[in-house]
């Protein structure tokens, strides 16, 4: 089946003996199951028999997502979490279970990743950095120390850098080392990690899947090999993920195959806007001809539905010879977009990374990325692209 | 100001614009804005306080930790996913710039022996697991492991055996270990942090939800270490969501008229049950000739002995399932906590996964059954009771 049908199906489970189909999963509140016999709990606890027993071993609005997300992914395995932190921790513990307690990670994450990499130093598990879109140095690197597993976004925020994720994983493989994929910024929208080779894919749930604003998840998502583990370790750290924020979560996913390619068509006309005004500075975005990854982008990435290349649907930009202040100027005048954290809501937003998402990581290291303080992280929504395009350039025009 | 007053009022009542919703909404929203870039830039900064990002922090879970503050005598409180993310935030920032070792109670809950053993002891934390009701034999392992952290539960599990926290929180300071204390079982009952505790935790699914349908914990702790729960809560992101911190803040405001219902009919079990031809022992903190009798005296107040019981039947195995699938009232379940009477079978469910002479050691023969006692009528209570100790 296609994508766009397998989001508005894949949730439900098979009707068995029933005569009746709900036309959408339950939010089921129970926190445990009773059962009428002891022999029964016993049974199903054991998993001798189908059922559900408490909430944080499963229940049926995660096991709704989780069936849904796995199908997207064509993994095997979905672990539906509280927040995309929780899922990258899971994700991170499952791929090293086994495993030389050291990360290679990309050198460009989400600033709080870092965080939980440097917490995870506590218990011996050490990082080093590399560059994945330089396959050269990734294969040195993985040559040059023993590896527990490689880390790294498919599209690399804030930067937008696409790694050749099929190559990555390809090098990894040959080194023995299993492969964790931050997938939000591309969604199963764009690009199936484990499909090009990877391990275990991670997403936070609050971006482009649930999509609205209004539920904080994650998901991580594996196949067989690694199914067991990862499910136990859902049940024993227990960062479940809510009844009400599991059914928003698989009701946003419904429409994300189609809310992916207007983010991506929209993205672009606005990129192509941005890249000719005269108060921006550089513009990352894979789909315009500067950006050094738009053939990795065209190959990796799936077409939308009538034939069109998608990029994505972020945009990052810079605010030409600007400071912070200037560029806060800008952001203030921004009227229909929204000056917050988070991305891939339905409503365009804007985020000033060196002041939030990758305030963290320290100047001296953000200088050395490029993430400068004129820089803005751009989320395109599914308003109308004029819209859009329109309250960017009078915020710009409207700098003294 | 009584709990029973303060709990009905803590966290709520925010100003919102100009008006002041009576009870605090349920905040789904994942980040908040502001008008200007220099305010949202000011709150990341700590230079004023706001919400940012629902992983730092939302409204409705932050009402919550207010309350459940209130409730334990804390500083400041984290809403969790579920208590074993309680149990696992409050390990991790407990373990910070530390030993990486544990001393932990031998009876703790499933969830948290699994925890310390399949996940905690694999990523290089040592853990060393003793009778906490020896108290000798903690102090040696104290002394011999040094570890940053002793980890136990106020009651039991299954077997009701209470820990004396005052003495425990005293060998924890002589060895300069942090002391926490899962709370779920004695909400109320117990204040941890009047006996030395330095955190404590609760399954939120249990006594505080009370009502059987949310699932999520707390760690409460004092300001020393708010900062490192704080920066561990981020990065591990076990954050509940709001409309289940919406519900256990609604269940907390009766807490304190559940607890009393608990304790009574839980009392009330053990009189009416006392000396049953059907039962071996009764597991009871409020029985006076309970080993741990001096403790309860000094820990739990008067007649408030919890809302739990075990019930060892005669018959072993064969005994205890005739008589919990016998029962129509009460429901076998694996929680405890809820409105509703609960019974468990811990041989062959909660700690099924252990060996027959662990489960010996440990006190849970194969004919108890853990009464988890609901809010209903008592008379009803015990005679669906007194019915299926019919069938034993």
């Amino acid at each position: 089946m296609k994508l766009q049908t397998l989001a508005i199906h894949s949730c439900m489970e098979e009707p068995g003996d029933r005569p009746f189909v709900p036309s959408a999963p339950a939010v089921e509140m129970a926190a445990s199951f009773h059962y009428r016999s002891a022999r029964d709990l016993t049974a199903v606890a054991n998993g001798e028999l189908q059922g559900f027993v408490y909430q944080r071993y499963g229940n049926p609005s995660a096991a709704a997502l989780q069936r849904q997300m796995a199908a997207l992914e064509a993994g095997d395995c979905a672990v539906a979490c509280s927040s995309g932190m929780a899922a990258m921790h899971m994700g991170l513990l499952t791929a090293l279970r086994h495993r030389p307690p050291a990360v290679l990670a990309a050198n460009v994450l989400f600033g709080q990743t870092f965080q939980l990499l440097q917490l995870m130093e506590q218990q011996g598990v050490m990082t080093r950095l590399v560059d994945p879109c330089d396959l050269d140095a990734l294969d040195r690197a993985l040559g040059r120390a023993e590896t527990g597993c490689l880390l790294l976004e498919t599209i690399s925020n804030p930067l937008l850098r696409v790694p050749r994720l099929d190559r990555v994983c390809e090098i990894a493989h040959r080194h023995g080392v299993p492969v964790v994929v931050d997938a939000t910024f591309t969604t199963p929208g764009l690009l199936r990690p484990l499909e090009a080779g990877a391990d275990i894919v991670i997403h936070s749930a609050t971006k482009y899947l649930a999509g609205h604003a209004d539920v904080l998840g994650g998901i991580a998502v594996c196949r067989e090999s690694n199914a067991e583990y990862m499910s136990e370790l859902g049940r024993h750290l227990g960062p479940n993920l809510g009844p009400f924020q599991c059914f928003l979560t698989t009701r946003g996913i419904k429409t994300l195959p189609m809310r992916i390619e207007e983010h991506c068509r929209n993205a672009l006309h606005v990129a192509c806007i941005l890249e000719r005004h005269p108060r921006v500075g550089t513009v990352h975005y894979p789909g315009i001809d500067s950006h050094p990854d738009k053939a990795v982008a065209e190959s990796l990435f799936d077409r939308d539905s009538s034939g069109g290349t998608m990029y994505g649907g972020m945009v990052s930009f810079e605010v030409r010879d600007a400071d912070r202040a200037r560029t806060f100027q800008f952001m203030n005048a921004l009227r229909l977009v929204v000056r917050t954290l988070s991305m891939g809501d339905v409503h365009s937003l804007i985020t000033h990374p060196a002041t939030t998402t990758h305030r963290s990581m320290g100047e001296k290291r953000r200088l050395k990325l490029g993430i400068h303080e004129n820089l803005v992280r751009f989320s395109v929504g599914i308003e109308a692209a004029d819209d859009i395009a329109h309250d960017l350039t009078q915020a710009l025009e409207s700098l003294p | 100001m009584d709990p029973q007053t303060t709990l009905v009022h803590a966290g709520d009542r925010r100003k919102l614009g100009d008006y002041i919703p009576v009870s605090t909404p349920v905040y789904a929203s994942s980040s908040f804005f502001y008008d200007t870039m220099e305010e949202l830039a000011d709150v990341f900064a700590d230079r004023r306080p706001g919400e940012t990002y629902s992983r730092m922090g939302n409204p409705s879970a932050r009402a919550l930790e207010e309350q459940v503050s209130a409730l334990e005598g804390a500083d400041g409180a984290f809403a969790t996913a579920s208590g074993m993310a309680a149990v696992h935030l409050a390990i991790m920032a407990g373990l910070i710039d530390r030993r990486q070792s544990i001393v932990a109670a031998n009876v703790l809950y499933g969830g948290s022996l699994e925890l310390l053993r399949s996940v905690l002891r694999p990523s290089r934390i040592e853990i060393r697991f003793c009778d906490f009701c020896d108290l000798a034999a903690v102090e040696a392992a104290v002394r011999a492991l040094r570890p940053a952290l002793l980890i136990t539960e106020t009651l039991s599990n299954p077997c009701l055996r209470v820990a004396d926290l005052d003495r425990l929180s005293e060998i924890a300071k002589a060895n300069d270990a942090l002391f926490l204390v899962d709370n779920t079982f004695t909400p109320l009952l117990m204040k941890p942090f009047e006996h030395g505790a330095d955190m404590v935790i609760h399954s939120a699914t249990k006594y505080l939800g009370g009502h059987g349908d949310v699932l999520a914990g707390l760690v409460a702790a004092p300001g020393g270490h708010l900062e490192a729960l704080r920066q561990t809560h981020r990065c591990l992101g076990g954050n509940l969501g709001p409309f289940e911190a919406f519900l256990v803040m609604r269940g907390v405001k009766t807490l304190p008229l559940r607890m009393r219902r608990h304790c009574d009919n839980a009392r009330k079990v053990y009189e009416g049950l006392r000396g049953h031809p059907a039962i071996e022992r009764l597991l009871f903190p409020g029985d006076p000739d309970h080993p741990d009798a001096e403790a309860v005296r000094r820990l739990l107040p008067p007649g408030q002995a919890g809302g739990a019981i075990g019930i060892d039947v005669k018959g072993g195995e064969e005994g205890a399932y005739r008589f919990v699938d016998r029962l129509r009232l009460v429901a076998t379940s694996a929680s405890i906590g809820d409105l509703t009477t609960l019974a468990l079978h811990p041989a062959s469910a909660t700690h099924r996964m252990l060996t027959a002479e662990a489960r010996a050691g440990l006190g849970i023969t194969d004919g108890l059954v853990r009464l988890s006692v609901g809010g209903e009528d008592i008379e009803d209570i015990l005679a669906d009771l007194h019915r299926a100790l019919e069938a034993v």
